[in-house]
Order: C-alpha cells, then structure tokens, then sequence
C-alpha cells in the first residue's frame, strides 16, 4: 500500500530489530531496520522515515542520543522515539532531555501503547 | 541443580556450547536475581563493557546468553510436548508462523491459547526477577535479552489472533 507510514528501527541487537520490524509491519507500517547510530543516520537520510524508533546505547553508551539530535536538527518535523533499556539513573547520566526525543518507550515495549502513539503521529504527517 | 549458568559460562568456550549445557538442564536450575547477577559479572569478566566503541559482538552476546536462560525457564510453562517448538519460536521470529501452522492440527487454536497466556505469565514473572537486579550493565543485558521474548510473544499473538482464533 503506498500510503504506509515508514518507521525506520536503530538497535544494536539484529533480533529487536527482526521481532520490532514483524510486529510493525504486521499492523500497517512499512519498517526499515539499522544496526548502529552511523547506519541509522544514513538510512534516516536515504529513506526519509516517518517516524523513527532509536536505542539508545550502540557503538558507545550514547549512541543514539547523539544521532537523534542530529535527526532533529535535520528534519524537526520527523519525530524519533527512544527504546530505551536503562532507568531513569543512568538516563540522567547521559543527558536523554537534551537529545530532543519525542517520547521513551521503555523496553519491555508495551506494544498496545506504541503502535497507538505512533499510529497518532502517523496520522498527522 | 548444583550447577550455576555463571559457572557453566565460566566452564563453555562459546554461545553454542553455553547453550547446549544450558539446553541439557532442562530448565532445572537456580534462577534468582543472585544468579542472573552472577551469570552477568562472569559475562562481563570476559568482555568488558565500555562506554566509547563498544563492541557490538561482545554486547549481542551478553543478550544472547541471558536470552537461552530465559527461554528455558519460559518454555516449562508449555505443555512438553511443545516445548521444543517453544524454543525455537522464542529464539527466532521468522520460526513462529511456520510452527504455529505445524503445531495447530494437534494442539488446536485452544491449546496453543493457554500455551500463549503460560508464557506470558511465565516470561513476566521472569521480568520481576529481572527488575530487582540493581541498576547497571548487568541489568541492561537482562532487559535487552528478555525485551526480545517479549516482543515474540507479542508475535504470536499476532499469529493467532490473524487467524480469528483470539
């Protein structure tokens, strides 16, 4: 279907990214999956998703904080999500409110939640 | 169950050979927060973590290795004769439609129901223990690990409820 929304996953574990992209594509969504921040970053730039799901820590601990805010700065408008598998602690470690996320998703993901947020912001692009 | 997984770590060369000596257990052993800490600090002995360049070999590994523990814990609250297909589901996504159509004429739409919802009880029980390991890396390759049987879960659900059996 030509009007299904692209969400393009960034995660180090190449099984999160086969079981997110089976549960995504399942319910409508046309995914795309990375398996680094560098690979991520590129493929945002080549495959101009809709909605971005990113991990946080990759190639270092940071990884995708560091690519996120580079995707904001590039296109604003594209929101990205964290999958993030640390606690608030170490978020205030690496800084997460200063990379521009547009919502946490803890993992465990509650899938019922995300595909309802993200079927929001799918709506309105 | 007198062995640890942190000491079958300790004693394996590699992921294959961890896994077949936690396979061979049956799901018989000790699995507390004091034994998945173990299992995390003998992993981290033998691959450092660190904060720039981590190598990602080395962190797929660590969930790897939490997930066989977690998948033959889970798998015991299927029905025996489907634990096996169980397995190989909850190792790899790309498994369970093809082995919910094979298990489907024996177990029925009912059976494979009440081996969804076991599962699931198992597998957040499992969670619970997971969530009282203090906050850190060793934890982080627990949730990594678990993240993944979740989301296959969720998978099979998906599978069974495509073929209005939900």
């Amino acid at each position: 279907m030509a009007d299904k929304k692209k969400v393009l996953i960034i995660d180090d574990d190449p099984d999160i990214c086969e079981s997110l992209k089976a549960i995504l594509d399942g319910n409508g969504f046309d995914a795309s999956t990375a398996l680094s921040g560098k690979d991520g970053l590129a493929a945002f730039r080549k495959g101009n998703p809709d909605i971005v799901l990113c991990d946080m820590m990759m190639e270092d601990i940071d990884s995708g904080g560091q690519v996120t805010k580079i995707m904001r700065q590039e296109r604003p408008a594209t929101p990205v999500f964290l999958l993030s598998t640390i606690g608030d602690a170490t978020a205030t470690t690496v800084g997460l409110e200063a990379f521009g996320f547009s919502g946490v998703f803890q993992k465990p993901v509650n899938f019922d939640l995300l595909l309802t947020v993200i079927g929001r912001y799918a709506k309105t692009k | 169950m007198s062995v640890s997984l942190a000491e079958i770590f300790r004693r394996e060369k590699d992921l294959a050979s961890y896994r077949c000596a936690v396979i061979a257990l049956g799901g018989d052993f000790p699995f507390a927060s004091a034994e998945m800490i173990a299992l995390g600090e003998a992993y981290f002995e033998r691959f450092p973590d660190r904060e720039r360049g981590r190598n990602a070999e080395e962190v797929r590994l660590g969930y790897a290795i939490a997930r066989v523990a977690i998948i033959e814990k889970v798998i015991l609250a299927a029905a025996p004769g489907r634990r096996e297909s169980y397995r190989a589901m909850l190792d790899d996504v790309s498994r369970v439609g093809p082995l919910v159509e094979a298990l489907l004429p024996s177990a029925g739409a009912a059976g494979l129901l009440a081996d969804y919802d076991a599962l699931l009880r198992a597998l957040t029980d499992l969670k619970t223990t997971i969530d009282e390991i203090p906050k850190g890396m060793v934890k982080e390759r627990f949730i990594g690990g678990i993240s993944n049987i979740f989301n296959i879960l969720y998978v099979l659900r998906m599978n069974l409820r495509s073929r209005g059996r939900d």
